[in-house]
């Protein structure tokens, strides 16, 4: 592994490689900032764009974007109470109490040293637990691998919002897959003739038109409101806050890490639950919310540690931890890479440069976090009206230059008018990503497993991974349809 | 939002029934030399929306229900009016509140002009032109910063994409 770890480093401090990270850096810091575009629209509109660059770049480009969002929602949270990222959310509520107090500067130092805490302790669980989850399931044969799909796809049960809205998004998702030509027979299925369908639907089209294209068609409708723009002095470490919140560090970031590992609970949860536990623990509780530097070293190590944990099943097992690493694992099947077991031996240099690339991304937030800060009250006012027809050129491109096809473009404002309308029911978007990405492998493996047996669906049962996984699976489900019950009848008996 | 639920729960419903019949007609296990043949997955996959959707269905149909009886036993007169607005309270401001409530419309048909037009006069004139307006339809009030956007555009376009990325471009 120390090799493999040397290789990556030599691979990631080439000056392209260097140059890529900083950028992404900086990507990913105005994606917290400016207003409508989130991390995974920043990945999304890059998606296209990575196409043409080698995968060890591609991905590090498009991991350390994803790293350095999550960070940087942090910043509206604590001086707008506006955050940036849905993972911020329980950052303003003693963040933005601190900005009021004149502690704005106070406040992002904090934020920003326990982001990089977190952000390193979840790297360096990455690096060691991800070989070792994969050598485990390096011995999964098709059950195995149709029982990984179908956890993966349970994701959708903690994405919020309605369950039955997330498993029609699946299931659609899945359908999509289907069309083309079918790999195991040759059969044309739903492609009425068409050559443009018979290689199947592309996924840039249907990411950028759902996620990227019907956002801004939704911004589109909403006026720009000019933000007061606030001036700090920001300072990063401080020994006797420090020592205050050193002990919530720790355990935050290892909450964290353990809770984004978890297939389907993200960044945004690991926030929440570590901040309830700290709340939990404190002597004072009652301070919470008023601001306090333990309520924002909380969600924000918890936040940035999981993150990175959420790569762990992604990269080791092939199915995502989050609603972004789905959009990430639909990034790596664009470029004829599939995550799994055998990924890690496979692609090794890759992984490894990502893993360091990821390192080196914490350090750079540690870095150049002040500076951005301060450009960034200047950047805060772009009016959407320049970013709106920005955002749309690149999904253009970016779609048309997959396969140089205008079907694709069409194909993708169809998406974005579709996704525009979903928004309006809140339809989890990301679960028709989920079932386009995992829906070639779960369907492949489901009829290979029957092939093997016969016909005979009790090989799932059988086998103790795949039972295990697959029980697992409905587990999550019955877990998300039973506790509103249970909350319901409890608030009853009170 | 129910009128939503509604629309999508149906739309889904009969989109459903449409690939059932088409699925129907793909080959089954016995006509192909493998185990499972091709209709297997969608069939199941096209059976599960249409029980989702109609679930769907029945379920906002039941919420709805509720949310009515509840709405009547709780409401009174005038609580009602202010619930789904007063009347006759229309104001000057109507003309530019069309204009908001209609901008991502004109957003769509604007961009599917684009996507029609770079065919004809070219990619790099017809993204000016698209900026140009897709600024200004965004609400985009000063020409200077109409200009500003038009640069970074062009910018985009030739130097990023076209020289160094070399991206191929429609």
């Amino acid at each position: 592994m120390l090799d493999s770890l040397l290789n990556g480093f030599l691979t990631v401090t080439e000056p392209m490689n260097l140059l890529l990270l900083f950028s992404a850096v900086f990507i990913g810091f105005l994606g917290g900032a400016l207003p409508g575009i989130s991390g995974v629209i920043l990945v999304v509109i890059l998606l296209p764009v990575t196409y043409g660059m080698d995968s060890t770049s591609a991905f590090m480009l498009l991991t350390a974007i994803y790293g350095a969002t999550v960070f940087s929602g942090l910043i509206t949270s604590i001086l707008y109470r506006a955050p940036g990222t849905p993972e911020a959310v329980m950052t303003a509520l003693d963040g933005y109490p601190m900005t009021q107090r004149g502690e704005a500067g106070k406040a992002l130092g904090i934020g920003i040293f326990s982001s990089v805490l977190g952000g390193t302790v979840g790297t360096i669980v990455l690096i060691i637990f991800t070989p070792l989850l994969a050598s485990v399931a390096l011995q999964f044969s098709s059950p195995e691998f149709f029982g990984l799909a179908v956890l993966g796809l349970t994701v959708v049960a903690s994405l919020g919002g309605r369950l039955i809205l997330g498993l029609i998004g699946v299931m659609l998702g899945l359908f999509i897959a289907t069309i083309g030509i079918d790999p195991l027979t040759g059969t044309e299925r739903f492609t009425f003739n068409s050559l443009n369908l018979s290689a199947g639907v592309e996924l840039i089209p249907v990411i950028v038109g759902l996620f990227a294209v019907s956002e801004v068609l939704k911004k589109a409708k909403e006026n720009d409101t000019e933000k007061e723009i606030t001036k700090v002095k920001i300072k990063i470490f401080d020994s006797s806050i420090f020592r205050k919140i050193r002990f919530t560090l720790a355990r935050s970031s290892i909450l964290g890490v353990a809770i984004g590992i978890l297939p389907g609970i993200g960044a945004s949860t690991a926030a929440m639950v570590s901040y309830s536990e700290t709340v939990r623990w404190s002597k004072h509780p009652k301070k919470f919310g008023k601001g306090v530097p333990e309520g924002i070293a909380a969600p924000e190590a918890a936040n940035n540690a999981a993150a990175m944990g959420a790569l762990v099943p992604l990269f080791a097992l092939g199915i995502p931890g989050s609603g972004t690493t789905a959009i990430i694992l639909g990034a790596f099947v664009m470029h004829g890479l599939q995550p799994g077991p055998t990924f890690m031996t496979n692609n090794s240099e890759l992984i490894y440069a990502v893993f360091v690339g990821l390192f080196i991304v914490n350090i750079l937030i540690l870095l150049f976090s002040k500076p951005f800060i301060r450009m960034f009250s200047k950047l805060l006012n772009i009016p959407y009206a320049s970013l709106g027809p920005i955002i749309i050129i690149c999904c253009i491109v970016g779609t048309f230059s997959v396969r140089n096809s205008m079907f694709d473009v069409w194909l993708m404002l169809g998406f974005g008018v579709l996704g525009y309308f979903l928004e309006k029911i809140d339809f989890p978007l990301v679960a028709i990503i989920l079932g386009l990405v995992l829906g070639p492998i779960a369907e492949s493996e489901l009829r290979r497993s029957l092939a093997l047996s016969q016909g005979d669906f009790s090989i799932f049962f059988i086998r103790p991974i795949s039972a295990s996984l697959i029980s697992v699976a409905i587990l999550l489900v019955c877990a998300v349809i039973i506790s509103p019950i249970i909350k319901k009848r409890k608030a009853q008996k009170l | 939002m129910r009128r939503n639920l509604y629309a999508f729960a149906i739309s889904i419903f009969l989109i459903s029934l449409f690939f059932l019949v088409q699925t129907i007609q793909l080959p089954g296990s016995s006509e192909v030399s493998t185990l499972i043949g091709p209709r297997f997955w969608p069939l199941i996959l096209v059976v599960s929306l249409i029980f989702l959707s109609l679930s769907l269905l029945i379920g906002t149909f039941i919420s709805n229900k509720r949310e009515e009886n509840n709405i009547s036993e709780e409401a009174k007169p005038d609580q009602l009016i202010d619930r789904y607005g007063a009347e006759g309270s229309k104001s000057n401001a109507y003309d530019q509140r069309f204009i908001t409530k209609h901008r991502h419309w004109i957003l769509l048909v604007v961009t599917i002009l684009y996507t029609f037009l770079m065919n004809i006069i070219g990619y790099l004139f017809a993204t000016i032109i698209f900026i140009a307006i897709c600024s200004i339809v965004l609400g985009m009030g000063k020409k200077i910063h109409v200009l500003i956007t038009l640069v970074s555009g062009v910018v985009l376009i030739v130097v990023v994409f076209d020289q160094l990325l070399n991206i191929p471009l429609p």
